[in-house]
């Protein structure tokens, strides 16, 4: 709590002048300037950025602050967009009232407020929640409907349940790596330091599954560099075979901000089996939903052998990932990526004047 | 910001306008704004800087340190502003473009702020640090100084202007 509140009663001229503080701030500080925060995130208060105030109330311990997120999501004269950001940090709230808030609005309307509330359940979702989510599938349009296939399929993946059914990329989707176009990259063993920093930097950012504090792994390319977390459930000695028999949400890959240093999760690593008893299904997405790698494993005992390449889409690199996966400890035998986009990047349409 | 940039006599370029589909218009963490300069670029030597609802967190944009002028290369090409919440702060906005493609073109900022907690540095300090556009919070003094502006000079994506 006291991150939030020094942040908002600090001496320092900048954070007074968005703040300002009231002659009432000074005989009870906290309890004000907590109701100033309220009256922020609500939008009753307009001198203070609303996301800024929404994450400084989460930061916080302020108790039932649920509620205030409740309030601008079920605020149908509140833009889509800030609703949205409501039902994101609801997730992130993370707690059985906010996960039932999250579900008792997993009816609304609008497309974009649907797409934070899948979202956020994806990402905290149990059964009920996914239960919530087939039912809103039915109606949901646009864009809520891609991100309410993607929370299914995030649940499903980390409850280990069968239902839904999965994309099975082609061979043709994939990009092939051609090896003078491309370069290896570094994946390395992370340091104590370097894991506990990420862990702390993902603290906020729930997926419902619990991270391995060892082994992690850092990847480095270009000027980027990322985390690989494993589930904690899946480190022991029988990892391999537990993959092998259920659908699973194994770890995902964060990356590191060039700037604060700090780690946001960028992709979610997916697994399920086949027909196949030793081969496995690796899907690997955007935090968003969207499909990114993909490839196998084959099994032999404890061991998995897995290979990963690139999917084919705007903007990629073609990738190849090649190694082992025994007793939760990742051996990468190959890692290359090429210097440039191998697909054209996207490019947005002139506005009309 | 272009008086801003006047300042350290650089001026800013042709601007023009497009339009990426839906779906992108509240930027949620780090990663989706990487994401979305991954996907989307304008196959030109403008600096791309993408004007978004809402950025969650603590930050008004998101910007590399001396952002790459290859937009198919691997380092990030492209900067992020989220203009709703800015809009409360009308004049504002253009301080927080300033400052954005100020970290774009090479320049950092001139504290943290977790060096301002964590060192109580003085107030009379942080009131000479917040007259520049670097300092790490909107709305500052907006101003920048020679060595910036140099600083700035030197970056790939700086032409020389028109012959009048």
């Amino acid at each position: 709590m006291k991150a939030g509140l020094k942040l908002c009663l600090s001496k320092s001229p900048l954070h007074s002048r968005h703040l300002r503080l009231s002659e009432e701030v000074i005989l009870n500080p906290d309890e004000l300037s907590l109701k100033r925060l309220r009256d922020v995130v609500i939008g009753r208060d307009t001198t203070f950025s609303r996301t800024r105030a929404m994450a400084l109330l989460l930061a916080s311990d302020f108790p039932n602050k649920h509620r205030d997120f409740e309030v601008v999501l079920d605020d149908e004269t509140e833009s889509p967009e800030i609703r949205y950001v409501a039902a994101i940090n609801l997730g992130k709230v993370n707690t059985p009232v906010a996960m039932e808030i999250l579900i008792k609005n997993s009816q609304v309307r609008d497309e974009r407020v649907l797409m934070g509330v899948m979202k956020a359940l994806g990402r905290i979702g149990d059964k009920i929640a996914l239960d919530a989510i087939f039912s809103a599938r039915e109606y949901a349009k646009g864009l809520a409907v891609s991100q309410a296939k993607f929370a299914a399929t995030l649940i499903t993946h980390r409850l280990g349940l069968e239902e839904g059914e999965l994309p099975i990329p082609q061979t043709s989707d994939h990009l092939e790596v051609q090896p003078y176009a491309a370069r290896p990259f570094l994946i390395t063993r992370a340091g104590d330091t370097d894991a506990e920093f990420c862990l702390r930097s993902l603290a906020d950012q729930p997926f419902g599954i619990e991270f391995s504090e060892h082994p992690m792994y850092q990847a480095r390319c270009g000027r980027n560099a990322w985390m690989i977390l494993l589930n904690r459930n899946f480190v022991g000695d029988n990892t391999v075979r537990m993959l092998a028999e259920r659908r699973a949400f194994p770890g995902v890959v964060a990356l590191r901000s060039e700037g604060t240093g700090l780690y946001s999760v960028s992709y979610l690593l997916l697994t399920s089996p086949t027909s196949d008893r030793d081969v496995i299904n690796i899907l690997v997405y955007r935090t968003n939903g969207e499909l990114v790698f993909s490839g196998t494993a084959q099994v032999k005992e404890s061991c998995a052998e897995f290979s990963i390449l690139a999917l084919r889409r705007p903007g990629a690199f073609a990738v190849k990932m090649e190694g082992t996966l025994e007793a939760g400890r990742l051996e990468i035998h190959t890692a290359l990526s090429t210097a440039f986009v191998q697909i054209k990047k996207r490019e947005p349409s002139k506005e009309r004047s | 910001m272009r008086n801003i940039y006047a300042t350290v006599s650089l001026g800013i370029g042709r601007i023009q306008r497009f339009v990426i589909p839906p779906g992108h218009e509240v930027i949620d963490d780090d990663a989706e704004f990487h994401h979305l300069i991954n996907e989307f670029s304008v196959p030109n030597v403008g600096i791309d800087v993408f004007l978004v609802r809402l950025i969650m967190g603590d930050a008004s944009g998101k910007s590399p340190v001396n952002g790459s002028c290859d937009k198919d290369g691997k380092d990030d090409s492209g900067c992020v502003i989220g203009i709703e919440d800015n809009q409360d702060f009308g004049p504002f906005i253009g301080q927080v473009l300033a400052h954005e493609v100020g970290h774009y073109l090479g320049l950092r900022h001139v504290i943290e702020l977790s060096t301002i907690t964590l060192l109580n540095i003085p107030e009379s300090v942080i009131g000479i640090l917040d007259d520049n556009l670097m300092f790490p919070e909107s709305p500052n003094g907006g101003q920048l100084t020679g060595g910036q502006g140099g600083e700035m000079k030197l970056h790939c994506s700086m032409r020389a202007g028109c012959q009048t």
